[in-house]
């Protein structure tokens, strides 16, 4: 009798455990996302064919993180619909110096004298890159508030308060045809998700990813925007 | 002067009181064996009130005056006695020492552990092989003694101090961008006057400024790196044909690894940026592909100019100043 009793405790327990980590799940995945495209042109990709992913130039003020670029080339390389994904760095020394922050188009008007130059179109041609879809966004705290203090001494510490802030992750991805050489269209995400961190001793943070839902809707949405070609 | 190893004890468990009878003079060196091993102490007693440490735990020999207390399971307590005359300082002249040499130690912990300093050293940038078409003239390049070991330094006011170390990567930078610009091109030394080469023209880069910023200093989690290059040309007779500075500009976002890797990044990304600028621009700032002899000597015995008056070396400026800044209108914008 005293087993079953002590095992009933243990599931009790176990079930009190779960209900307290549970919110805390359920409670991180907070997050609103808007996601929409722009169609200008048909797309659509070849066997062969594939694409780059480029971060727009410093020059003009971007501001573009290294891991967002690198997540949205990630995720686009990945999954159903997966597409041929050139790496970054290869494509920019291959075309050297014609795709640095300084020298790169910064718009599609820039294309035929680009290709026009010497040896471009024929690089391009080898590395098989039919797109090149440009990002341009970032992740912002717009708000926050609370009051969180930590105190440690000889005999232990904790945290007591609660705070909290809200991010907005903003990307935008302008995908360019190089065989067309013309806009295909644009992309657009609009993330936002407020973070928690309540605290009675433990602190339990309550983190809104908005940078990787960001990352996810917009290689989703890029995937879906050039295998599927709506005029068709 | 040692006077005599004069004082030998059997002392025990930290109730026995070691005494040195005479007066006037310092102890300057003592043992404590502990259960037959010998823990030496590893600073001079010579002065009078205070406190050691052996070197081993447990043993401890407190100084109360002239007298020794010793904790500890002992089993001989021993000095050595020198004269004061040969001591001469002051009872308190060593813990004074201590005390400074303590202090000096805890300040310059605290001014490492505050004035933190970062080392970037750029070894060799990637650039690669340009996709451009080769100016048809033959040039030499001669790089300034700087070129070989560039470094730089940086003090952010209360802050940290950042050393770049750009090594030879300048001369690797400008190596491969003439190889690629030019049909010949060749790297001469110092001592060599190019006069008296079979070259076109000559070229000799050098660093006007080199700055950067650290994300203490601009409020923004990036790194920043401008560098201001000269490049002065020169006909195969040695007049100068063009002054062109240029200023190139690489930015690279805090990673979590720290900041040594954005910063080397924003260099390399500055030096690319500089060949960038040098590829599209160089030809149409300084007009060098008119340097080439065999045109010029074509345009010497021709009646009518084969090309602008400008551009022949007679009517050329002294010293253009040419400038290709950020501002500059790219073709491919």
């Amino acid at each position: 009798m005293k087993r079953v009793k002590r095992k009933s405790d243990q599931i009790d327990r176990l079930g009190q455990l779960l209900l307290l980590i549970l919110p805390c799940i359920v409670v991180s995945a907070c997050t609103t996302a808007r996601v929409e495209d722009v169609r200008v042109t048909a797309t659509g990709i070849l066997d062969g064919e594939g694409v780059v992913i480029m971060a727009r130039s410093y020059h003009l003020g971007n501001e573009t993180e290294a891991k967002f670029t690198k997540c949205v080339a990630e995720a686009l390389g990945r999954g159903a619909s997966a597409l041929r994904v050139v790496p970054t760095t290869e494509f920019v020394d291959s075309l050297f110096p014609w795709f640095e922050p300084r020298t790169a188009p910064s718009d599609t008007k820039g294309l035929p004298d680009l290709l026009a130059r010497p040896g471009v179109a024929h690089r391009i041609a080898a590395k098989g890159v039919r797109y090149v879809i440009w990002l341009d966004g970032d992740t912002e705290r717009v708000a926050g508030g609370g009051s969180l203090s930590c105190a440690a001494g000889p005999g232990g510490g904790g945290c007591f308060g609660f705070a909290w802030w809200q991010n907005d992750s903003k990307s935008d991805a302008a995908v360019w045809d190089l065989t067309a050489l013309a806009s295909a269209g644009t992309v657009s995400t609009d993330v936002s998700g407020t973070s928690f961190l309540p605290a009675i001793v433990i602190p339990i943070p309550l983190i809104a990813r908005t940078r990787a839902t960001a990352c996810k809707g917009l290689a989703d949405q890029l995937k879906a925007f050039i295998v599927t070609d709506e005029f068709a | 002067m040692l006077v005599s190893d004069w004082w030998s004890n059997k002392a025990n468990n930290g109730k026995s009181r070691c005494r040195i009878p005479t007066q006037g003079h310092s102890v300057s060196a003592t043992s404590c064996p502990l259960r037959g091993k010998d823990p030496v102490i590893s600073k001079p007693i010579s002065c009078k009130p205070g406190m050691l440490h052996c070197s081993r735990t447990g043993s401890k020999v407190i100084i109360t005056g002239w007298t020794f207390r010793i904790r500890g399971t002992l089993t001989t307590c021993s000095a050595l006695i020198y004269e004061q005359a040969a001591v001469q300082q002051s009872p308190w002249g060593s813990n004074l020492t201590s005390n400074m040499l303590k202090a000096v130690l805890i300040a310059v912990f605290l001014t490492a552990l505050g004035g933190c300093s970062s080392q970037v050293t750029v070894n060799a940038p990637t650039i690669p092989d340009p996709l451009v078409d080769r100016i048809p003239i033959s040039v030499a390049v001669k790089f300034p003694v700087e070129f070989e070991h560039f470094v730089h330094q940086e003090n952010v006011i209360g802050k940290e101090k950042w050393t770049i170390d750009l090594g030879r990567s300048n001369i690797m930078l400008f190596t491969k961008l003439f190889d690629a610009m030019f049909d010949e091109f060749t790297v001469v030394d110092n001592s060599v006057d190019p006069r008296d080469l079979p070259i076109d023209a000559w070229i000799e880069p050098s660093i006007d400024a080199f700055e950067f910023s650290v994300p203490s200093q601009s409020q923004t989690p990036s790194f920043a790196v401008w560098i201001r290059y000269r490049i002065k040309i020169f006909d195969s007779q040695g007049n100068q044909f063009a002054n062109w500075p240029i200023s190139a500009y690489g930015k690279s976002l805090t990673t979590t690894m720290g900041g040594d890797k954005a910063l080397r990044r924003a260099a390399v990304l500055a030096m690319r940026d500089a060949a960038a600028l040098i590829i599209m621009q160089m030809d149409k700032a300084t007009g060098i592909s008119n340097l080439n002899r065999e045109t010029l000597s074509k345009v010497a015995a021709s009646p009518e100019p084969a090309m602008p008056e400008s551009a022949l070396p007679e009517t050329a400026p002294e010293e253009s100043q040419t400038t290709a800044s950020e501002d500059t209108t790219d073709e491919t914008r």
